[in-house]
């Protein structure tokens, strides 16, 4: 097994040294000839100037997206979810516990769930292959379901030793320990609870889980499966399939925002569904998303190496094509900074916050489309078609 | 000549003059060019047909996004079936390449997607929902055209709601229908309305009367069954979209013969995980061999109908479309692949498009 490095980057790496000029890509032909459906087309090398081909660009990206962004986001949420377990652990040997236990542990969580809000909307290869994400994060899940599941297992004499007692992934990972953490219910608030050691234990299992797991796959990315992106190859048809398919679900996490985080819990009046919260106990609904716009925004940029929109300005001599995405991420992120520091919860039960958030809305739902319509037609390069056709 | 005459008389005639070889909704076909809805970059949508070594034959522009097709033989014109909730059906044909109808589902209906015909193609049954401003949820149509002019004749309950693909078994009378039990609006866009209370089925239905001749179910209610093919033999391979826990793991395709018990597909629980609960579409061969993809899961799978086991699992990124030919099936990805596969899979050829849902193939 290779040995994690558990120093992670605070930011994304440096800035390539070597800027690339632009040059004809050429479009490509209706037809082309025969390809094999797992092997690349492009050669892969590099050439002494500067300019890049289209295939030594998709390539150069590949690798960008491992080594800037794929890697460095999960290696967060590795470092964040250890982060969470030492906590956890140490808070739990102690006894009578204090209100600043409390907020260790939910400074903690904030901090592991702000790295998983980064590493979520990347969902493809090992943190898919076996639902490692839900398991992490089941969502959505109303929030009375979460609280009577939870409760459920807080049972007399589950000590949790060997593990959990149930298969449900609500159970096992990040919305399991905001309930217990931060619900105020009077008779299983954390402080008060009269199972506060049958909690405690719970909440390490949690933790011990989650790191494991993205233990697991940022082991995977280490080794195989990340070269194996790089290289376009095993489940990846060639560098521009690997790019697709990690476009994929970039399209899809932009939907998840607008559908399962906005859309459901505005529900489709007034007082909106908060039983859809994202955060529904740690009030960080807004903030998640704000988190996941930012990193989508900087993995479309590849971190500050060779990215999307150095495609489109580089290679494609697009520059109105990238500013125009530019400019549609700061009109959502300005759309989002009008939120303010308002809950979601709050936001929803409201005609002004509501009216804020269909604003939100709204600029995510057209920045989704320039992507899957001008940066689609300029690269060729698009989302799964069928993948994502839910018919 | 009233709609129920009608229809008895047709299939009566069907049966009885049919000189073709009964062809399944997934079965070999002798000889051999295939089509497929599909997508240009600049989104606009087509209809286009190929043969077995990838040449494209036609393609013919089409107002709105389709989802699967049917070959009209004794016309030489495609049918194209839009994309749920779509209104329109495309004839094509194929000679010419050129649409030539258009024809609107009634007032406060769309399709679903699928449809089928009758042997001697005298008519077209589709899948079809009616709704209304309170967004009421019942159970879906099937409509009944004559293939001369596509005048609705008749038009009865699928018996579920959300129905999606359908097909005749060989006493070209009896449909069997997957009623996917999601209930949809077009105000709503796709939304799933009724997850906590879905109840999908598989039904077949006297196509004389309408009745329902027999209707199963899953014991998961979140299996959504979504797709299907009819083999000589008529047993009916479907496929299934979970809409419940991605975590619930279950078989996600089935064999069933009427009057007898759904029996499983067989495959290990991390076969069945490569799926990512979702299935596109079914085919089958000559060789006693299901063909099945999975867009979501990137991977197309060949099952033997003996035993019903897994043969092989194959990696192809974004396919849906899966089609027999010779010797082997066809899959079609929404990257413009064309694809062969067998016991590998073997690149056929390539188009800067994106090939949609399902593959038919035809003789011309």
């Amino acid at each position: 097994m290779k040995t994690i490095n558990t120093l992670m980057p605070t930011t994304f790496a440096v800035v390539l040294s070597l800027l690339l000029s632009g040059c004809g890509g050429g479009g490509p032909n209706e037809q082309t000839s025969t390809t094999s459906p797992t092997t690349d087309q492009g050669n892969g090398s590099t050439d002494s100037s500067s300019k890049l081909t289209e295939a030594q660009a998709l390539e150069k990206i590949t690798s960008v997206l491992v080594d800037d962004v794929i890697l460095p986001s999960y290696q967060l949420m590795l470092t964040q979810s250890e982060a969470l377990q030492n906590t956890t652990s140490e808070v739990c040997e102690k006894s009578g516990l204090k209100e600043a236990d409390l907020i260790s542990l939910q400074t903690a969580w904030n901090e592991a769930n702000s790295a998983w809000q980064v590493a979520r909307t990347i969902k493809f290869g090992p943190i898919s292959d076996t639902y490692i994400y839900s398991q992490i994060q089941y969502m959505p899940i109303e929030a009375t379901k979460l609280t009577n599941d939870v409760e459920s297992i807080l049972i007399e004499g589950e000590t949790f030793a060997d593990g959990f007692p149930s298969s449900k992934h609500q159970l096992q990972g990040l919305p399991a320990f905001e309930y217990i953490v931060f619900n105020q219910d009077e008779d299983n608030a954390f402080l008060l609870s009269k199972n506060q050691g049958q909690r405690c234990a719970y909440l390490n299992v949690i933790a011990n889980n989650t790191v494991t797991l993205m233990n697991e796959v940022v082991t995977q990315w280490q080794g195989e499966h990340g070269e194996q992106f790089r290289a376009g190859t095993g489940s990846y048809s060639g560098h521009k399939g690997a790019i697709e398919k990690y476009l994929t679900f970039w399209f899809e996490y932009l939907e998840i925002i607008n559908d399962e985080k906005l859309k459901a819990t505005l529900d489709t009046s007034l007082p909106g569904n908060p039983e859809l919260l994202e955060s529904p106990f740690a009030h960080v609904s807004v903030k998640n998303i704000k988190t996941n716009i930012t990193a989508l925004e900087q993995q479309f940029n590849g971190a500050s190496e060779f990215g999307f929109d150095d495609l489109l300005g580089e290679l494609h001599d697009r520059e109105d094509v990238k500013n125009e995405i530019s400019f549609h991420f700061k009109a959502v992120h300005s759309s989002l900074d009008a939120l303010e520091n308002v809950t979601l919860a709050d936001l929803i039960a409201t005609e002004t916050g509501r009216a804020k958030l269909n604003a939100v809305r709204t600029s995510i739902t057209e920045l989704r489309a320039l992507m899957a319509s001008d940066f689609v037609q300029v690269t060729d390069l698009a989302p799964g078609f069928n993948t994502n056709d839910g018919d | 000549m009233n709609r129920r005459s009608f229809i008895k008389g047709a299939v009566a005639l069907s049966a009885s003059s049919s000189l073709m070889p009964w062809l399944s909704a997934c079965s070999l076909s002798a000889k051999t060019l295939f089509a497929s809805a599909f997508t240009d970059k600049e989104n606009q949508h087509y209809v286009g047909w190929f043969d077995e070594q990838g040449h494209l034959y036609g393609r013919v522009e089409i107002s709105e996004r389709a989802h699967d097709l049917a070959y009209l033989k004794s016309q030489n014109r495609i049918i194209a079936f839009a994309r749920r909730p779509g209104t329109k059906l495309h004839i094509i044909d194929v000679a010419s390449k050129m649409v030539v109808k258009e024809l609107n589902a009634q007032p406060q209906h769309h399709f679903f997607g699928h449809g089928v015909l009758n042997t001697d193609e005298s008519l077209l049954f589709t899948t079809e929902n009616y709704f209304d401003e309170q967004i009421t949820e019942r159970d879906g149509l099937i409509t009944v055209r004559d293939t001369k002019d596509f005048s609705i004749v008749q038009q009865f309950s699928s018996q579920g709601v959300g129905p999606h693909q359908l097909a005749l078994l060989s006493d070209n009378q009896t449909l069997v229908i997957a009623n996917g039990g999601i209930h949809t609006h077009p105000v709503k866009s796709r939304e799933k309305l009724n997850l906590d209370t879905m109840q999908p089925n598989l039904s077949y239905i006297n196509t004389l009367n309408g009745e329902l001749m027999a209707k199963h179910q899953l014991p998961d209610k979140h299996l959504s069954i979504r797709h299907l093919c009819v083999a000589n033999d008529d047993t009916v391979y479907f496929g299934c979209q979970y809409q419940g826990a991605v975590y619930q793991l279950n078989p996600l395709i089935y064999a069933h013969k009427i009057g007898q018990k759904i029996q499983s597909m067989k495959a290990t629980e991390n076969e069945w995980m490569r799926f990512k609960q979702y299935i596109a579409s079914l085919s089958v061969n000559d060789r006693n061999e299901l063909a099945v993809t999975s867009p979501r899961g990137g991977v197309v799978s060949i099952w033997d109908r003996n035993t019903r086991k897994l043969k092989s699992l194959l990696a192809l990124d974004d396919t849906a479309g899966v089609a027999n030919s010779t010797g082997r099936f066809i899959a079609t990805t929404g990257r413009g692949n064309l694809v062969g596969v067998d016991k590998a899979l073997s690149a056929i050829n390539k188009y800067q498009i994106r090939w949609d849902n399902h593959l038919i193939n035809f003789m011309t």
